[in-house]
C-alpha cells in the first residue's frame, strides 16, 4: 500500500495537479495564520509574565530568558508573516510578470505619455498603477491594490485583539494560581477572546478570498479609453480550481465626499454598468490560464475621467469571481477615460488668457 | 439704496462650446448708484455642485482695479478666452460640472454683487442609460 503522501500526490483521479495546487495554496495560508497567531499569543504572554513577575517578589521569569521568549514569538511573526506575503505574491502575480521582475525587464511605463495630457487636463486623474506593455494587446492594466489593504487592516485588527485577550487570559491565569479571589480581568477577557477568534476567522477568510481564485489579468488594445471608441479586451485568468462564475462589467462611479455634522462622509454610486462577459464554469489549470477575448466601447458622449477635490467621476472595469465554497471575489481595472472631443492643439493657449 | 447691476453677454450667443473654442464676451454695469467700486474681477471658472462639497477651478482670471470714473461704468468691458479641453460640463446623478463667466464688484462697505452666466463646455449626455447591464 502507498503511503498517504504519494497518494495525495501522484494519484491524478483523486487529486487533480490543479487541487494539488490550491491545497498547497490554502495550507500554506492557514499555516501562516497559525504561526501568527501562536507567535502573537506567545508574545503577548510572555509580555504580561514578564510584567507581572517583574512587578512582584515571584521573578519567575529572567531578562535572558524573556528575550528568547520574545524573540522566537517575533520569528514565529515574522515567519508566518513571511508566508502569507509569499502566498499573496505568487496569486497577485502571473508566472510571466513575476520572471518579467525579476530579471528587472524594462517594462512600458505609458506614465510618460499620460504625464503630457495631465498637464493639459488637470482635472483628468491619471490611473494609481500604471499599465504597462501588454503581451497579447497592447497595454496591460493592473488591478487595485484595495482588497491587500484589507487584508492588512484585517491582520492589524487580529494581532491586536489577539493580543489584548491573550494578556488578559495569562493575567487571569496568574491570578487563579495564586488565589487572589479577584476574577475582574477573567471577565474582561471573554469579549476579548471573541473577538479574536471572531478577528482571527476574518483574518483568515481574507486570506483565503485573495488567495481562492488566482491572480486575473487584463489587456487592452489602446489606451487611454475615449468615448465611441471599441476596444478590445483580453482577459487572462490562471489560478487552481474551478470558478463557478465569471463575471466582467464596465462601471461608472459617481463619489462625492462631503461634511455631515461634524463627519466627513464619502457617497459612491454607480451611474452605469455594463456587462462585458460573463461565463460559468471555467475549469483553470496551474499549467493553463482560462484566455478570452471581447469587445468594449464606453458609450459615445460619456463623460470622461474627473477628478477634484471633492467629486471623482471614475470608470472602471470589475470582475466578479466566485469559486466554490469561497466569497465572492471582486477585482477592479481603473480606466481612464479622455474627454471624447479634445479639440484643436493647444499651441497657443497660455496667449488666449490675456484680456482683450 | 439702488444696487449695481452686473449683464454679461457672450458674442457669438451660443452655449455649447468645444475644447479649443474662443469665448468672447463683455460685460456692463448698470445703475451704478451712488456707490464706489473698488474693484471689477471677471473670471472663466468650473464648479461642481451636487452632493459632495463644492470645487471650482478658474480658467481665466482678471482684476481692475478702482477707484472707477463714474462715466466709465457703462463702458462694456471684453474679455476673451481659449476654452480648455477638460473639464466637460456634465449633469450626474450626485455631480454636476458647470462652467460659468461670473463677474463680481466689490463695493464699499464690504458688499460685493456677483452675477453668472453659464454655459456648457463638450457636449457630454446627462443620461448614459438604465444599469442592468
Amino acid at each position: 500500500m502507498r503511503p498517504w503522501s504519494s497518494w495525495l500526490l501522484s494519484s491524478q483521479k483523486a487529486l487533480s495537479r490543479s487541487k494539488r495546487g490550491w491545497w498547497a495554496g490554502v495550507t500554506i495560508a492557514v499555516l501562516a495564520s497559525l504561526l501568527i497567531l501562536v507567535g502573537v499569543v506567545w508574545l503577548a504572554a510572555s509580555v504580561t509574565l514578564f510584567t507581572v513577575s517583574s512587578g512582584g517578589e515571584s521573578g519567575y521569569m529572567t531578562v535572558p530568558f524573556f528575550i528568547l521568549q520574545l524573540l522566537l514569538s517575533m520569528a514565529m511573526i515574522g515567519i508566518g508573516t513571511y508566508l502569507v506575503m509569499i502566498s499573496m505574491w505568487k496569486v497577485s502575480a502571473s508566472v510571466e510578470r513575476r520572471g518579467a521582475l525579476i530579471s528587472q525587464a524594462t517594462e512600458f511605463d505609458l506614465l510618460k505619455d499620460l504625464r503630457g495630457l495631465r498637464e493639459q487636463m488637470p482635472t483628468v486623474p491619471t490611473n494609481s498603477i500604471a499599465p504597462t506593455q501588454g503581451l497579447v494587446l497592447g497595454y496591460r492594466l493592473h488591478a487595485s491594490r484595495r482588497n491587500l489593504w484589507g487584508l492588512v487592516g484585517a491582520a492589524i485588527v487580529f494581532v491586536v485583539f489577539v493580543g489584548l485577550a491573550a494578556a488578559l487570559v495569562i493575567v487571569t491565569y496568574n491570578k487563579v494560581s495564586l488565589q487572589l479571589g479577584d476574577y475582574s480581568s477573567g471577565a474582561l477577557a471573554i469579549p476579548f477572546l471573541i473577538a479574536a477568534v471572531w478577528s482571527f476567522g476574518y483574518f483568515l477568510r481574507q486570506l483565503l478570498k485573495l488567495t481562492s481564485i488566482g491572480p486575473t489579468e487584463l489587456e487592452i488594445s489602446d489606451y487611454p479609453v475615449v468615448p465611441g471608441k471599441e476596444y478590445q479586451i483580453q482577459l487572462s485568468q490562471s489560478g487552481r480550481l474551478r470558478i463557478q462564475l465569471l463575471d466582467v462589467t464596465l462601471v461608472c462611479y459617481e463619489e462625492a465626499t462631503f461634511k455631515q455634522g461634524t463627519n466627513i462622509r464619502t457617497e459612491k454610486k454607480a451611474v452605469y454598468s455594463q456587462r462585458l462577459f460573463r461565463r460559468r464554469g471555467i475549469n483553470v489549470d496551474t499549467n493553463s490560464s482560462f484566455q478570452t477575448q471581447f469587445d468594449m466601447m464606453v458609450p459615445e458622449g460619456a463623460m470622461h475621467s474627473f477628478n477634484s477635490d471633492s467629486n471623482r467621476v471614475q470608470w472602471k472595469i470589475e470582475i466578479y469571481g466566485q469559486a466554490k465554497g469561497f466569497p465572492r471575489v471582486r477585482r477592479s481595472f481603473e480606466l481612464i477615460v479622455m474627454p471624447h472631443d479634445l479639440g484643436p492643439e493647444p499651441t497657443s493657449r497660455l496667449r488666449s488668457h490675456e484680456k482683450v | 439704496m439702488s444696487r449695481p447691476r452686473i449683464q454679461i453677454n457672450l458674442t457669438d450667443e451660443k452655449r455649447v462650446y468645444r475644447p479649443g473654442d474662443v469665448l468672447v464676451g463683455q460685460y456692463v454695469i448698470d445703475n451704478p448708484g451712488e456707490q464706489r467700486i473698488h474693484a471689477i474681477e471677471a473670471s472663466v471658472i468650473w464648479m461642481t455642485v451636487g452632493k459632495g462639497e463644492e470645487d471650482m477651478g478658474v480658467h481665466f482670471f482678471d482684476r481692475q482695479k478702482g477707484p472707477f470714473e463714474v462715466n466709465h461704468w457703462n463702458l462694456p468691458r471684453k474679455f476673451s478666452t481659449v476654452l480648455p479641453r477638460s473639464p466637460f460640463s456634465y449633469d450626474g446623478m450626485m455631480i454636476r460640472v458647470r462652467w460659468a463667466v461670473r463677474v463680481r464688484l466689490f463695493l464699499e462697505a464690504e458688499s460685493e454683487v456677483t452675477e453668472e452666466l453659464f454655459f456648457r463646455l463638450g457636449n457630454v449626455d446627462s443620461i448614459l442609460g438604465d444599469l442592468s447591464g
